[in-house]
């Protein structure tokens, strides 16, 4: 039987890797120092600053995040079985959600998007998940208006 | 008395040796993590596949039903991009990386260290419970009642359990062994001791927060911020850090040189220790953090540069007058791919933490780009170098390569090369369009090709993992027996 065998080593640190080091260290140490200042966006899934002032960017950006256009297409103007979101802005855009526009005219799309809230509990979601556990509030509240926005 | 074996009669022979259901020969734990990482890799790239098929065609490709059961009335299942992008992350660090990972330990230690692994049995139990745990977790992340929320930290909570479980035996196998040793530790055993403590702590971490949020109502910010903390812990400590021991112990193992420079190794060690932790600080993004505290985290993904680029001069100073090994198709052709993934994720994730690049591809296919480049680059190289270096050894097999061993190498190479490549250029078209406020169909229609691109790298990966067991295979059937060291800690304190 063969046995196990330590590894050779030789022991020399290069001047020029102490160099490096100090080097990189440095850099860093300035561009820390030259970005102190400064403000972090919001985390995907926490609050975002202003409710609903987010403009269009920040709602595609949470738009794709989510993965919206995996099941209402490339322009959210539906594909299949899933409903076009270009008519947000003038009321229910499916069948199923007639009786909630009724009742809540104002607020349907971000309980419907939402789905955790009682108004929405009997409804058939026809796949849709609910984003009440994975977007806030106001990042629902940031799609919404921009689902508006859509012709 | 002398006996006559031609005479002994049946019920003089002694009784046959009785195979224990958890096996303890030397070994047995580091092939079976080995061979079951090798399956998790064909599954992980199957899903990745599947999931860039899903984001190219979502029609297609989702499936949202309930499955009526007898006691808990339906139990829904989503597939759909999302979960298959979760499952993918998780089946590859995981389900590959981890397996891989475990396996190089449980190979590694015994061998530099001259002992006996302590605990041969609790390491091959480790195995068990890690798997049925990985196994059970990536089921669960279809199931949307029993999912978690976070990057690398989808499974229900009963299988976080079973995880930490398998890394807690893991880890006292490991500094049994290492305790039990009668040399200084070699360097590959420094970084293993680190990350496979960090794998557990951070592990831990992201566990507790996610139970929190489900039991106690923890605030979802908080809840984000840690488990966003623990992904990239888990990254930078255990996919890099076991990375990093693999590739020194595999490199100077393979070419039969001395390692280079023991003290740059060393140092690269301090430095990855110290960096990786301030590097997470990077993921805490929130207007609830101190701007100063997630910068410090971006600087410390910057620094973290020196380290790699340390490590990989030692090993390519290492490699010095055995460069033709990189013409064939074997350990040190692996080891040098994996040398260069590491420079290039090091170098894009610097990039990727300056301020201005940060406001162009947050929240775009970037970031998935460069984590393709560590882990189906760096990592699983340093794993397929591993491979290549153990399997003969575990197996016991005379070996000498094959053509499967040139498509394993070529198809994983152009595979994680085009599917990281893709994804940071889409990244960048992305973030371009969005701060152009473009429509979300220019976007979609614009993504559209990249990400063509990269489905068809994650299909040449699974090409490359198909290869990796065609070799085992072949491996374990058709070469012949040969005899390989055994850690021993008699001979080793012989000097052997």
């Amino acid at each position: 039987m063969t046995v196990a065998t330590p590894i050779e080593t030789r022991n020399a640190l290069p001047r020029w890797a102490i160099g490096l080091t100090v080097l990189v260290f440095l850099v860093g140490g300035v561009y820390f120092a030259g970005n102190l200042s400064g403000e972090n966006p919001p985390i995907i899934g926490g609050p975002s600053p202003s409710a609903g002032g987010g403009g269009p960017a920040v709602a595609q950006a949470i738009i794709a995040d989510a993965g919206c256009q995996s099941c209402h297409g490339p322009d959210l103007a539906g594909q299949g079985t899933f409903p076009s979101l270009h008519g947000v802005k003038d009321g229910a855009v499916s069948e199923n959600l007639q009786d909630l526009y009724a009742a809540h005219p104002d607020d349907w799309a971000k309980l419907w998007i939402d789905g955790t809230d009682p108004a929405v509990a009997g409804l058939d979601r026809g796949g849709m998940p609910a984003f009440g556990g994975t977007l806030t509030p106001e990042q629902i509240d940031i799609v919404v208006e921009y689902l508006k926005t859509l012709p | 008395m002398a006996v006559n074996p031609k005479k002994l009669r049946p019920y003089d022979q002694p009784p046959r040796r009785r195979r224990s259901l958890i096996p303890q020969a030397p070994d047995s734990a580091a092939l079976a993590f080995l061979v079951v990482a090798a399956l998790w890799l064909l599954v992980a790239a199957g899903l990745g596949a599947t999931w860039i098929g899903g984001l190219l065609f979502p029609a297609q490709l989702t499936f949202q039903f309930e499955i009526p059961l007898p006691i808990i009335g339906a139990l829904p299942i989503d597939i759909s991009p999302q979960t298959d992008g979760a499952a993918f992350a998780n089946a590859l660090v995981y389900g590959w990386l981890s397996n891989a990972a475990l396996g190089a330990i449980l190979f590694i230690t015994p061998r530099i260290s001259g002992v006996r692994l302590v605990g041969e049995r609790t390491a091959f139990l480790a195995m068990v419970a890690w798997n049925l745990a990985v196994a059970g977790g990536l089921s669960s992340v279809y199931l949307p009642s029993v999912a978690q929320v976070g990057r690398l930290a989808e499974f229900a909570i009963p299988f976080d359990g079973l995880m930490l479980l398998g890394l807690l035996m893991v880890n006292v196998v490991f500094w049994r062994t290492v305790m039990a040793a009668r040399r200084l530790p070699y360097v590959s055993i420094w970084f293993f001791g680190i990350a496979l403590l960090a794998v557990m702590g951070t592990y831990a971490l992201a566990a507790a927060a996610t139970a929190g949020a489900q039991l106690i109502s923890l605030d979802a910010t908080l809840v984000a911020l840690l488990v966003g903390f623990a992904g990239r812990a888990i990254e930078t400590y255990w996919v890099l850090g076991v990375a990093l021991g693999t590739l020194f112990y595999v490199v100077p193992r393979a070419t039969g040189n001395p390692l280079a420079s023991a003290a740059m190794a060393m140092l690269a060690w301090v430095l990855w220790a110290g960096l990786s932790g301030v590097s997470a600080l990077g993921a805490l993004v929130d207007t609830s953090i101190p701007f100063w505290v997630t910068m410090l985290g971006n600087v410390g993904t910057m620094l973290l540069v020196a380290p790699v680029f340390l490590s990989v001069a030692t090993l390519a100073l290492t490699i010095q007058r055995r460069w033709t090994l990189v013409l064939s198709a074997g350990s040190i052709a692996f080891a040098v791919i994996a040398m260069a993934f590491l420079l290039a994720t090091s170098l894009l994730e610097a990039i990727g933490s300056l301020r201005t690049v940060q406001g162009l591809v947050r929240g775009t296919e970037w970031p998935i780009g460069v984590w393709a480049f560590g882990s189906l680059g760096t990592a699983t190289f340093a794993a397929f170098a591993l491979f290549d270096h153990a399997a003969p050894r575990l197996l016991r097999r005379d070996w000498g390569g094959s053509v499967l061993t040139d498509a394993q190498l070529w198809a994983g190479f152009a595979g994680a090369a085009l599917t990281g490549l893709a994804l940071m250029a889409g990244g960048l078209a992305h973030g371009s369009l969005l701060h152009q406020a473009a429509q979300p169909d220019e976007i979609t229609n614009t993504l559209r090709w990249f990400l063509m691109v990269a489905g068809g790298g994650m299909s040449l990966v699974a090409l490359g993992s198909a290869a990796l067991l065609g070799t085992l295979f072949l491996m374990y059937t058709t070469a012949r027996k040969a005899s390989y060291a055994v850690a021993d800690a008699l001979a080793a304190a012989a000097g052997h």
